[in-house]
């Protein structure tokens, strides 16, 4: 032992050791890491990857990376990195990479028949020749999956091959994974929600159907280093539109116990047909707050289940981002057999709470995917009071329905469509007519028993 | 067996090229890089490798050059013995 710690002394006072400066990064599919000096220069790493959003059925992915002098955005030139990635803390691979450009180019090709990695520089019949173009080829059981990548960089030489330095980067690479989830609910029975996870791998996924709440977990690592680089967590749920439970203007969502604010859920109706997504977006200070209160694991523990409450008004851009639509309805339970009266207004995208003044419009109530069910045209007030709509919802339907707004001002393009969904009555005994009876049989059965035995 | 001038440098060059290119491909693949404790010793053996694996690659491109020049002396030689 104690010559091994010899051997390490003499090593380390022979061998040029330099302090080694660590600048770290989260997942992100493509950042700038912040600038650090190297010598006289201020050098930065960016980091990208490609496709963005890699499914369950990806063939591959791209990582670029670029050393980059911080003031102008030029890349160094001659530049050799030493690169080993992570996953869950077990490395992957180790390689010194060189680019007489600065410009690196991994392409990597996920393939699990193999056991071993190999990295082959790309470029002419004896690559690293005459040159490196910094082209190389990762094959092997890596990037199978989505999830939180994680690289450490040791920048060996930079403007020449034989200006050696030492610069280490701690810098990450999110690959988002998309995953599907069958659930059965009570009262919409199978239903598949999609989450896409854009930070890390999620996991145990459940659906409680009594709660109405959905929750899954995700590793994160809530060191003060980690805290500082993070800049957002996202995850992104598709909700189908059948499954009217979740089909509502405002949810309740979770993260280790600490209740998100509004802004960090956002509802999107616009981009799907079939689905309604749901956002949920962490900035820094969400991460913050949820640090300031989290327990001892190191993951991140969502939930997200319908509000009892509303979210009114609900507003939409046009398709053409012409106008801005405030909608809502009261009662805010839209309930089949009883009118609901819709109210709303035109506004410019613009300008805070300004009408847009008098228009045409078609408004339309659609049952399903293309079941008209109500449909008014008209022209909106001239004045800031809002616009009103009565419909009476027949008896036969409950479900999801879409509110239409179409050709505002007699533009076709201009158009915005908001989800809804019409429930079931509930079905309440006016008057308990069964207890009433068991109460009558009891009581006289009360007063006859007592006379009949005194007889 | 006796061989000409020229065809001995050129595959001597020839020799350079190929041992000092692959030998440099070698110890580009042998480098150590993984090293998440920040060893300064993996750090140190990872630059001496690198200026070893520069300095095989500057040795398969002089064979290149070296390549060359056999050919040239190859050529004249053999223009030599034509005219005796």
């Amino acid at each position: 032992m104690t010559r091994i710690l010899i051997l390490l002394a003499i090593a380390g006072i022979l061998f040029p050791s330099v302090i080694i400066l660590s600048a770290y990064g989260d997942g992100l599919a493509s950042e700038i890491l912040p600038p650090a000096m190297i010598g006289n220069k201020n050098v930065t790493l960016s980091i990208n990857s490609s496709p963005f959003l890699i499914d369950n059925t990806h063939v591959g992915t791209q990582i670029n990376f670029v050393l980059q002098d911080a003031s102008n955005q030029e890349p160094f030139q001659e530049v050799t990195l030493a690169v080993s990635a992570f996953k869950d803390n077990q490395a992957l691979f180790g390689h010194v990479f060189m680019s007489d450009s600065g410009n690196f180019l991994f392409n990597v090709v996920p393939d699990n028949s193999s056991s071993k990695i190999s990295i082959d520089e790309q470029g002419g019949i004896f690559p690293g020749f005459l040159g490196h173009s910094g082209s190389y080829q990762i094959k092997g059981p890596v990037f199978v999956s989505g999830g939180l990548y994680k690289f450490k960089i040791n920048v060996l030489t930079m403007g020449s091959y034989d200006n050696q330095i030492s610069k280490s980067y701690d810098a990450a690479i999110s690959i988002p994974e998309t995953k599907n989830y069958t659930i059965n609910d009570n009262d919409d029975g199978k239903q598949t929600v999609t989450i896409i996870a854009y930070y890390d791998q999620i996991g145990n996924f459940q659906y409680d159907s009594n709660k109405k709440e959905m929750s899954f977990s995700m590793p994160f690592n809530w060191s003060q280093d980690n805290l500082k680089q993070v800049t957002v967590v996202h995850q992104e749920l598709k909700i189908p539109r059948t499954f009217t439970n979740f089909i509502v203007t405002k949810y309740n969502a979770h993260v280790n116990g600490v209740e998100l604010p509004d802004n960090a859920v956002s509802i999107d109706d616009y981009s799907s047909d079939e689905y309604r997504i749901v956002h949920l977006i962490l900035y820094k200070k969400e991460v913050n707050d949820i640090a300031a209160q989290r327990s001892s694991k190191p993951m991140m523990d969502f939930t997200l289940s319908p509000s009892n409450e509303t979210a009114f008004p609900i507003t939409q851009y046009t398709r053409n981002a012409q106008y801005k639509i405030s909608l809502s309805w009261d009662p805010p339970k839209i309930i089949s057999g009883q009118t609901t009266r819709f109210s709303f207004q035109i506004l410019d995208p613009y300008l805070v709470n300004k009408t847009v003044g008098s228009i045409d419009y078609d408004f339309s109530i659609i049952a399903g995917k293309n079941g008209l069910m109500f449909h008014k045209s008209g022209t909106t007030n001239n004045n800031d009071t809002p616009n009103t709509v009565d419909v009476n919802f027949p008896a036969n339907y409950s479900g999801p329905i879409t509110i239409g707004f179409e050709n505002l001002n007699g533009n076709s393009f201009a158009d915005s469509e908001i989800s809804g969904t019409v429930s079931k009555p509930r079905i309440v005994p006016e008057f308990p007519a069964g207890s009433l009876v068991v109460t009558m049989v009891i009581f006289s059965l009360a007063i006859i028993v007592p006379r009949l035995a005194r007889k | 067996m006796k061989i000409s001038r020229g065809i001995g440098i050129l595959l001597a060059g020839a020799g350079m090229f190929l041992l000092g290119h692959f030998l440099s491909q070698l110890v580009l693949d042998l480098i150590p890089t993984i090293n998440p404790a920040n060893s300064s010793v993996i750090e140190d053996a990872n630059y001496h490798m690198v200026s070893i694996s520069n300095q095989l690659s500057i040795i398969s491109q002089f064979g290149l050059i070296v390549i060359v020049i056999g050919g040239i002396i190859f050529v004249t030689d053999r223009r030599k013995k034509i005219k005796q």
